[in-house]
């Protein structure tokens, strides 16, 4: 198995992750961006998972799934609510603290 | 051999999707990008003797996670004025930070080596990882099922109209 | 190893699309027979009319040289890719469902299901929940309000029920303890009190209840086609379709009924399992032997006639109950089907408890 092949995947998908959620301003692919991360994240556990023959890393990969799935409810819910309340999905302009 | 090669390619499209995903002006071109991604990363972790996982990752992420994005994108129905983006100084500088980044990353990571051992069989099945969620890990599956409890409560107030 | 499984696949696909193109036939001439009319009759080769049957070849001409109209205004990749999520995600779920017990070739056991998953039935859902995509991106990149609405409301209704499927469905996987599709259909075969079938229905009657509204809402078939509800949103995600692409979609429906029919038959209905068949025979007031390739012929047929039956049964359902409305639709799934599923997890778990001391 090429472990470090994966490693290096994981850590270009991160940095795509990071640079997506910095960049980008529209919300929804800020959000993927972040899903991404999760997601360099759960590849590294499960590569190390099956390095050391240790069901520990899937198991948490399992959860992170579960958490993902939680974050963009919570996420879309509030997407909901800020485009009912400012009209927009861009982060830049929900900025109401700041005037 | 056969296997190392098709992670090799299935790690190409899952980088190639991830970097159509944020280079896309549309946020649905952007999901459909990421759905890929997922999937490309679905095909990984089957090869990993995680086929459970492989499994669930195309349940949750691709059938759950990338549709419920694509229908919020579609119901929210925004203008054109949100896409555009500008091209600001401090986002050349989120780059930059981005790359050293990924610079200090791979040299941590191109330093690993890490040999690995053949894992029996029956590693990654259902039954396997079952036994282990409900066994050695019961108490972080216990404390999720909460978290996701309490996101779903959460989320259906804070999408409810007033 | 290779050749058998093309040849498998080859099987399946030619069986799911015979299937379909025979149901744009059934459909039109079961509707006909339950509202006492004659039905597809008008099509003639030499004034031969074969009950209507050439009505099929007919369809897909017709389909073929109509105009593919593409609205201006639409997005064009997204439109064109959108049909095929539905029909390839219809067609990838069959892999996993055995329509026959293993046979024997050259001294090697070759089971009669494309593959054989350790977690199948996750592999069935996963693969299903692909066929949502379909109709939202249908919906959005039509750029028309019917088209969004009926997509809006197809991807609503599919994630819903797709929850309400999941939770019937774990009364099953908890009393034959696996995931695995083959390995349900074989436990199937036992007995339950020394004669009843130990079959999906007659051990799971509530599960059986609940799974069956939440699959055909899934495939989104009357009384659950609010997605297309013609009265209210034209023709709903596909209204700006024409020709093969609309085509596409309504060949997907049909895969997927017939899909739908295969899996109840497999969960439910004990699959291949012919009732007090075993490998040696009939054990039906003492054995009656017969030959292994007699048994696996008797099978196939078995697991065909039931998928059958399971076609007309879903097809009866469709010209016997009106529309729902949407909030009726929506109670359903997350306040009847959802709590009920859940209850049956429950009592499942309590029997299997006492079951096992």
């Amino acid at each position: 198995m090429p472990y470090n092949g994966i490693l290096i995947m994981a850590v270009i998908l991160f940095i795509i992750g990071i640079t997506g959620v910095m960049v980008r301003r529209n919300i929804f692919i800020m959000l993927m961006s972040i899903e991404l991360i999760l997601n360099a994240a759960n590849l590294v556990f499960i590569a190390f998972a099956r390095a050391f023959a240790d069901p520990a890393g899937q198991v948490i990969a399992l959860l992170s799934i579960t958490l993902a799935a939680a974050e963009v409810g919570v996420g879309l819910g509030i997407f909901v609510a800020i485009r009912r309340t400012h009209n927009t999905v861009n982060v830049d302009e929900i900025n109401l603290l700041k005037h | 051999m056969l296997a190392t090669m098709l992670i090799y390619i299935f790690g190409a499209l899952a980088i190639f999707s991830g970097l159509m995903m944020i280079l896309y002006r549309n946020p649905i071109h952007s999901a459909l990008w990421f759905g890929l991604v997922l999937f490309s990363l679905a095909g990984i972790y089957a090869l990993m003797q995680a086929h459970f996982l492989a499994l669930i990752q195309i349940l949750v992420y691709v059938g759950a996670i990338t549709v419920l994005i694509v229908y919020v994108i579609a119901l929210l129905n925004f203008d054109q004025r949100d896409l555009v983006g500008k091209v600001t100084i401090l986002k050349g500088i989120a780059v930059i930070v981005a790359a050293i980044l990924f610079i200090e990353l791979l040299f941590y990571v191109g330093g690993l080596y890490v040999k690995g051992i053949a894992p029996p069989p029956e590693f990654g099945k259902a039954a396997n990882i079952g036994l282990a969620t409900l066994t050695r890990y019961l108490f972080p599956f216990e404390v999720i099922s909460i978290l996701l409890l309490v996101a779903v409560v959460g989320g259906v107030y804070i999408a409810k109209k007033d | 190893m290779f050749l058998i499984v093309i040849i498998k696949i080859l099987f399946v696909v030619g069986v799911l699309l015979t299937f379909a193109a025979l149901l744009t036939w059934v459909e039109r001439k079961q509707s006909a027979v339950t509202q006492d009319r004659v039905g597809a009759n008008r099509v003639q080769i030499l004034g031969i009319r074969a009950l209507g049957l050439f009505h099929i070849i007919t369809d897909a001409l017709k389909m073929f040289i109509k105009e593919d109209y593409v609205p201006e205004k639409v997005n064009k990749f997204l439109h064109f890719i959108a049909p095929l999520f539905p029909f390839f995600s219809a067609l990838a779920v069959f892999a996993v469902i055995p329509f026959g017990s293993p046979i024997k070739i050259g001294g090697r056991i070759v089971e009669l299901s494309i593959a054989r998953l350790d977690s199948g039935l996750i592999y069935l859902f996963a693969l299903s929940s692909l066929a949502v995509l379909g109709p939202v991106i249908a919906g959005w990149a039509s750029h028309e309000k019917y088209a969004l609405l009926g997509g809006m409301r197809a991807a609503a209704q599919m994630i819903s029920y797709e929850i309400a499927l999941g939770v019937s469905i774990i009364g099953v996987i908890m009393v034959y303890n696996t995931l695995d599709i083959s390995l349900i259909v074989e436990k199937q075969g036992e007995l339950l009190f020394g004669f009843l079938p130990k079959w999906g229905i007659f051990v799971q009657p509530l599960a059986f209840l609940l799974f069956l509204p939440a699959i055909i809402a899934e495939n989104k078939r009357i009384p659950f086609d609010l997605p297309e509800g013609e009265s209210e949103i034209v023709a709903g995600y596909f209204t700006e379709y024409s020709a093969m692409r609309w085509g596409m979609f309504f060949l997907a429906e049909f895969v997927e009924v017939a899909v739908v029919a295969a899996v109840l038959t497999t969960l439910f209905f004990g699959g291949w399992q012919f009732p007090y068949l075993f490998d040696d025979g009939f054990h039906f007031f003492g054995v009656w032997h017969l030959p292994y390739w007699l048994i696996v012929i008797i099978r196939i047929l078995t697991f065909f006639a039931k998928w059958i039956f399971g076609i007309w049964f879903l097809q009866q359902v469709r010209w016997t109950f009106p529309r729902f409305r949407y909030d009726q639709l929506m109670k359903l799934g997350w306040k009847i089907i959802l709590p009920w599923g859940l209850i049956n997890i429950a009592l499942t778990a309590i029997v299997i408890m006492l079951i096992n001391g």
